[in-house]
This record gives C-alpha cells, sequence and structure tokens, in this order.
C-alpha cells in the first residue's frame, strides 16, 4: 500500500510540474476555469468580430475582460483600416477614429484584475456609401505605471466591425497597368479601387497575348470600399520583348468585368 | 477515512464501467457540435529586466506572449508605447535622458527590430489558442548609465483581415 500510494503521489507531482513548464495554466478537475500563472495576463476581446447591417443604433456589443492583476485603464475606440495593395492585410490606422460615425457606449473606463464589461458598438449616422468596415480599438494601460521602471507593457486587441449595406453595390474602376518588383521577381499589376459598399473579394484570370502568351489566375484579393490593391497578373520575367495586350476578366460577387491594357516590354 | 473513501469511489468506479461498455450504440442521425464565439486574447508575461544597467555591452530580455484568435489570420506589433515620435521614440528614457541606442525587438528568431522605426508586424495563421510567441529585447549600452530607465512596450494583437 505504502509504495503504491507514493506512486500515486510521484505521478501528480510530475503531471503538476509539467503544467508549470508549458506556461503556466493549470487545467482543475473542477469547473473552475484554467488560472495562468501570477505574473501573465492581459486583455480578451469577445466577440472579435461586430457584424451587422448598417443603421442607427446598437450594432452590437463587446466584452472586455482584464486578465491581468492589476487595475486597467481602458479605451476603446472605431478606427479605419489602412490596407496594404500588394498583399491585402489590414491594419488600423491609430491616428484617426470614426466617432463621427460609430463610437463606443463607453470610450473610456477603469477595469479593475479579472473584471469584465460589456461595451455597445453603436452607429451615430450613416456612414458615406451606406457600409463601414473599420477595427475596434482596445487599449489596455495599467494604472501604476508611472510609479514602475524597467519595461511596462500595454495591451492592444483589435477586433473588427462590419457594418454591411441595407442595400448591395458592387462595383470596382481599373486603373493603368504597372509593375512591381526587379528581375526575376517582376511582375505585372493592375490597381483596382473599390467604388462599391461591399467586402466582395476580387478574383478571376488575365490572358497575355503577344510574342508570349499566357494566361495566370488571379489570386482573390479583398478590397474595402474606397480603397486601392493591386490585382498581381504573374510573372513576366520569362516574356519576349515586345507590345502585349493583357486582358483581366475579373469576378467581384456575381458581377464580371473585363479589362484590356496593352504594355510593353 | 479519506483514503477509505477515495478506494471506496475507485470501486464504485470499476463496477460502473462494464455496465456503461455494454449500452449498445444509437445511430440515429444525431450531430453533435456547436459555435465557439469568436474571441481575441493577449496576455503577456511580464518582463523583469532593463531598469538599470551595471555596465556597457548588450542586454537582453524576454517575454512571452499568448494570444488566441478564431480567425484565419493574426498579427503581432511591439511598439513604443509612449512616444510616437521625437528623441525619446523607441528609446529607454530616465527622465530627461534616454540611452543613445533604441530598445530592439524580435518576435521569435527574426532579426532585432529597433523601436524608433517602423516594426513589421509578425503574422500567424489561424485560429489558434493560446500560442506562445516569444519576444526579445535587446538594449545596447556603450556607457554605464546612471538612474533607472523605462520604457513603456505596446504590443498590439489584430486581425489581418478586415
Amino acid at each position: 500500500m505504502k509504495l503504491g500510494r507514493s506512486r500515486h503521489l510521484a505521478g501528480a507531482v510530475a503531471l503538476a510540474a509539467a503544467g508549470l513548464a508549458t506556461g503556466g495554466v493549470i487545467a482543475q478537475a473542477n469547473d473552475a476555469p484554467p488560472r495562468a500563472k501570477a505574473a501573465a495576463g492581459g486583455v480578451t476581446l469577445v466577440p472579435q468580430t461586430v457584424e451587422h447591417t448598417a443603421r442607427k443604433g446598437t450594432l452590437g456589443s463587446i466584452t472586455v475582460k482584464n486578465t491581468t492583476t492589476d487595475t486597467l485603464k481602458v479605451a476603446v475606440r472605431v478606427r479605419p483600416w489602412i490596407q496594404n495593395r500588394t498583399t491585402g492585410q489590414v491594419s488600423a490606422n491609430f491616428n484617426v477614429s470614426l466617432s463621427r460615425y460609430v463610437a463606443a457606449s463607453a470610450s473610456s473606463f477603469n477595469l479593475a484584475a479579472g473584471a469584465s464589461k460589456s461595451v455597445s458598438i453603436v452607429q451615430r449616422r450613416t456612414p458615406p456609401g451606406g457600409s463601414l468596415y473599420a477595427a475596434i480599438d482596445v487599449l489596455g494601460k495599467p494604472r501604476n505605471a508611472k510609479a514602475r521602471n524597467g519595461i511596462i507593457p500595454n495591451y492592444r486587441v483589435v477586433g473588427r466591425l462590419r457594418a454591411n449595406p441595407t442595400k448591395k453595390r458592387v462595383s470596382l474602376r481599373a486603373g493603368r497597368i504597372g509593375f512591381i518588383g526587379s528581375g526575376s521577381g517582376r511582375q505585372v499589376v493592375m490597381p483596382i479601387r473599390n467604388t462599391g459598399n461591399t467586402l466582395d473579394p476580387i478574383g478571376g484570370s488575365v490572358t497575355f497575348t503577344g510574342p508570349t502568351g499566357k494566361t495566370n489566375a488571379l489570386k482573390a484579393i479583398t478590397p474595402i470600399p474606397g480603397q486601392v490593391v493591386n490585382l498581381i497578373g504573374g510573372h513576366i520575367s520569362t516574356f519576349k520583348k515586345g507590345r502585349y495586350t493583357a486582358r483581366w476578366s475579373i469576378t467581384q460577387g456575381t458581377k464580371r468585368y473585363t479589362a484590356v491594357r496593352t504594355f510593353t516590354l | 477515512m479519506v483514503r477509505g473513501g477515495v478506494l471506496t469511489l475507485t470501486l464504485l468506479a470499476l463496477v460502473a464501467v462494464p455496465a456503461q461498455a455494454q449500452t449498445p450504440p444509437v445511430e440515429d442521425g444525431t450531430n453533435i457540435g456547436g459555435e465557439v464565439g469568436s474571441s481575441l486574447e493577449l496576455i503577456l508575461t511580464q518582463p523583469s529586466a532593463f531598469a538599470t544597467f551595471k555596465r556597457a555591452g548588450a542586454f537582453t530580455a524576454s517575454f512571452n506572449v499568448v494570444w488566441t484568435t478564431t480567425e484565419k489570420s493574426a498579427q503581432l506589433e511591439i511598439v513604443d508605447g509612449e512616444a510616437s515620435s521625437g528623441s525619446k521614440l523607441g528609446h529607454m528614457s530616465s527622465g530627461s535622458k534616454r540611452l543613445p541606442d533604441p530598445l530592439e525587438a524580435r518576435v521569435g528568431s527574426a532579426a532585432f527590430q529597433p523601436l524608433d522605426e517602423s516594426f513589421d508586424p509578425f503574422s500567424l495563421s489561424g485560429p489558434f489558442t493560446r500560442k506562445t510567441s516569444k519576444v526579445t529585447l535587446r538594449q545596447k549600452v556603450r556607457s554605464k548609465p546612471s538612474g533607472t530607465y523605462r520604457k513603456v512596450l505596446l504590443v498590439t494583437a489584430s486581425s489581418e483581415t478586415p
């Protein structure tokens, strides 16, 4: 019996040690939530995306939770996205607020350690185009930060707001052909502006005719209304010199467009 | 007493298991599932270094970013949380003094990036739950500085898609 008991104890100790070694989150046998290591903590945003048809009033709500051991001063702002033309990736423009159109019901508040707060996202007036795609910026700063030295972390989580239009308008405008990269990485691109009010991705294909003939599929990209992205037509380093015609067959939602552009290599 | 209780419970459990195993499986087309609410979580371990520098040299410290996203991708960015421009941007300071070299940071094994310039975000494909990314900070010190230094670091976890 003694030997058996000590084996059980050894196993339990080993399991506990493994739990501590893998990031300090200890799963408990009861219904209590996992407990993080005392020194670790941060901010949780639920849900990550608030999506609703654009209309005046409440579009949805988010819950902000402080999992640190300090009281946080929390600021909630709705900000526009900045979109990378080539990758289509977005990042929030933290210098601009969209509070004219959409704002949080509580834009600044103190949140005690372990506490959570529900905040409504309220549309104040109809945005231009009838839709709004924006970032929900939640910034948490420890209140005792001024008294501390060394590295003091602040926490920022950025969710998404999708205020979809009541009436979809799919529209785009194609620009002049251009080139990105150099040498073997040189690619032909065509800038596209989303002049509609939806988040429908743009895709399709491009056919080159000239000294070298080729058809390439276009990698789908999702432009935000009003933003310009590059449709990448593919590598042209192996193309022979001469005059080319590029026929871009573009699809967005259920709409199809054709844009014909010429260029010389 | 407790040991006896545990033994009793174990025996009851052993008796109960064969009874459950004999229950015939029921196949009536029932789907078992559920929806997980979308969430974005950012947890940091506290970095405990860089308040004082006892000699010249290059000092490193690290902390973990433990993050969760329910979306297809997410990005992590580390910027100066106090200054957005000016001479203090990216530099550890002590009152009006500042270290001449900027604080540098990297995520995982990427190259160090000085925090007085724009930070190239670190992207990860999602969804993932409590993924740990190690952030290493480096501060070069040319000569032994006096005083205690500080820097507010703003760590951002965000969506990559609109």
